[in-house]
C-alpha cells in the first residue's frame, strides 16, 4: 500500500471495521477483501515467497483481524494495525519453521546454474526472483524492514511504528538490508559470468 | 568520511531517508571516490527492482481459498456457538414448565420440640375378650295365602247372604 494510502484512510474502512465489530459477517468479508492483497503480498515477502505459507498466514490474520476487532482504537490506522498483525503471524511462522532460508539459498543455487543470457543481462522475471532470494536470506526484522518500506512503499516513521522500533533502528535495518541485497545480486551476476 | 559510512548513507539516499547534512556530506565523499558512486548508482538499480516486486501476482484463486477459508471457520464458530444457546433456552423452558405445573410450596410444618424424657417399661394391657352375641333372627314371615278364605253365610231371608272373605292384605276387612 503506498504510503499516503496508508495514512489517509478512507471512512468507509472505518465504517466497516465498526459494522464488523458488531458481528456484521458481509461487512467483515468485505474488509477482508479491501486488505487480502496488504496481508498476502506482505506475507509472501515475509515467508520467503511460498505461496501455500502466505495463505496460511492471510487466514491467520484474518481471524484474529476478527477475533481482536473489539480492541481496535478509531483514531489509529487500520492498515498498519493489519501489518503489524502480519509481521507478527509470519514472525511466529518463521520461528517454527527456521530451515526456510536454507531452502531458498538452495533455490538461488538453480539460478547460479541457469544459462546466462547471450548479451549477460538478465531477464526482468530472472531479476524478480535474484531479489526475492537476496530478501529470504536477511535477517528477519532486515526483511520485515525492506518489504515495508520499499515493496510496500510504506514511510520509514511508519515502518518504525509497525514494527515498534525507534526510526533510527529501522534506517539502520533498511540500510544494511540493501547493502546485503546488493552484495547477494553481486555475487550471483558474478557467479554467473 | 570513511567509504563504509558512505555506503550505508548512499543506500538511504536511494530512498531519501538522509538529512540535508547527511546528503552534504555524502556528495563530498562521492565526488572523490568512484567505487562509492558507483555503488550508490547500483542502489538506484536494486530500489526501482524491488518496487517492482510489488506488482508480483498472487493467483486470483490463492485469495478466494484464503476468503472462504475464513468464512467457513467463522461461520462454523457461528453455528457451534448456536448449539449451546439454543440447548440453553431449550432447558430455561423446560425449567419455567416444570415449576409451573408444580402445586404452590406448602408453609412448613413447625416442628415439634422433642422432649427427652426417661419412658418407663411399657406394661402392656390385655384386651379383655370379646364375646359377640350372636344376633337374634327375625321371626319368620307367614306367607301370605295364596287363595283368600271365603265365608258365605245364609240369613233366615233367602233373599240375603253375607259373604266374609278372609285372607291376604284383606283378611282384616
Amino acid at each position: 500500500m503506498p504510503a499516503e494510502a496508508a495514512q489517509t484512510e478512507p471512512d468507509e474502512i472505518h465504517a466497516l471495521v465498526e459494522q464488523a465489530r458488531r458481528g456484521d459477517l458481509p461487512a467483515f468479508e468485505t474488509l477482508m477483501r479491501r486488505h487480502e492483497r496488504l496481508v498476502m503480498m506482505t506475507a509472501l515477502r515475509l515467508l520467503n515467497g511460498n505461496l501455500a505459507d502466505a495463505q496460511d498466514a492471510a487466514q491467520t490474520v484474518f481471524l484474529r483481524m476478527h477475533r481482536y476487532l473489539g480492541e481496535f482504537r478509531g483514531g489509529t490506522n487500520f492498515a498498519a494495525w493489519l501489518y503489524r498483525m502480519t509481521v507478527n503471524v509470519c514472525h511466529d511462522l518463521n520461528r517454527k519453521a527456521k530451515n526456510r532460508a536454507e531452502v531458498s539459498i538452495s533455490t538461488s543455487d538453480d539460478l547460479h546454474t541457469a544459462p546466462a543470457p547471450p548479451d549477460g543481462a538478465i531477464d526482468d522475471a530472472r531479476r524478480r526472483r535474484m531479489l526475492s532470494d537476496g530478501l529470504a536470506v536477511l535477517p528477519e526484522k532486515e526483511r520485515a524492514a525492506i518489504v515495508l518500506r520499499d515493496i510496500e512503499g510504506l514511510r520509514t516513521r511508519e515502518v518504525a511504528e509497525i514494527l515498534g522500533s525507534s526510526e533510527a533502528t529501522v534506517r539502520s535495518q533498511i540500510s544494511s538490508g540493501r547493502r546485503k541485497i546488493r552484495e547477494f545480486v553481486l555475487k550471483i551476476q558474478g557467479r554467473r559470468k | 568520511m570513511k567509504c563504509d559510512e558512505a555506503r550505508s548513507l548512499a543506500a538511504l539516499a536511494a530512498s531519501d531517508d538522509v538529512t540535508e547534512g547527511e546528503r552534504a556530506g555524502l556528495r563530498e565523499h562521492l565526488a572523490v571516490c568512484a567505487s562509492c558512486r558507483a555503488e550508490a548508482d547500483a542502489f538506484a538499480g536494486i530500489m526501482s527492482s524491488l518496487a517492482e516486486l510489488r506488482e508480483d501476482p498472487v493467483p486470483p484463486e490463492a485469495y478466494v481459498a484464503v476468503r472462504t477459508r475464513v468464512m467457513e471457520q467463522l461461520t462454523r464458530r457461528r453455528r457451534w456457538w448456536l448449539w449451546p444457546a439454543a440447548a440453553a433456552l431449550a432447558g430455561a423452558c423446560a425449567v419455567w414448565i416444570a415449576l409451573l405445573s408444580v402445586p404452590a410450596p406448602i408453609a412448613p410444618v413447625p416442628v415439634a420440640p422433642v422432649i427427652e424424657a426417661r419412658i418407663a417399661p411399657a406394661v402392656i394391657p390385655i384386651p379383655a375378650p370379646v364375646y359377640h352375641r350372636r344376633k337374634k333372627r327375625a321371626p319368620k314371615q307367614p306367607e301370605p295365602a295364596a287363595e283368600p278364605l271365603v265365608v258365605k253365610m245364609f240369613t233366615d231371608d233367602p233373599q240375603v247372604v253375607m259373604y266374609w272373605i278372609v285372607g291376604g292384605r284383606e283378611s282384616n276387612r
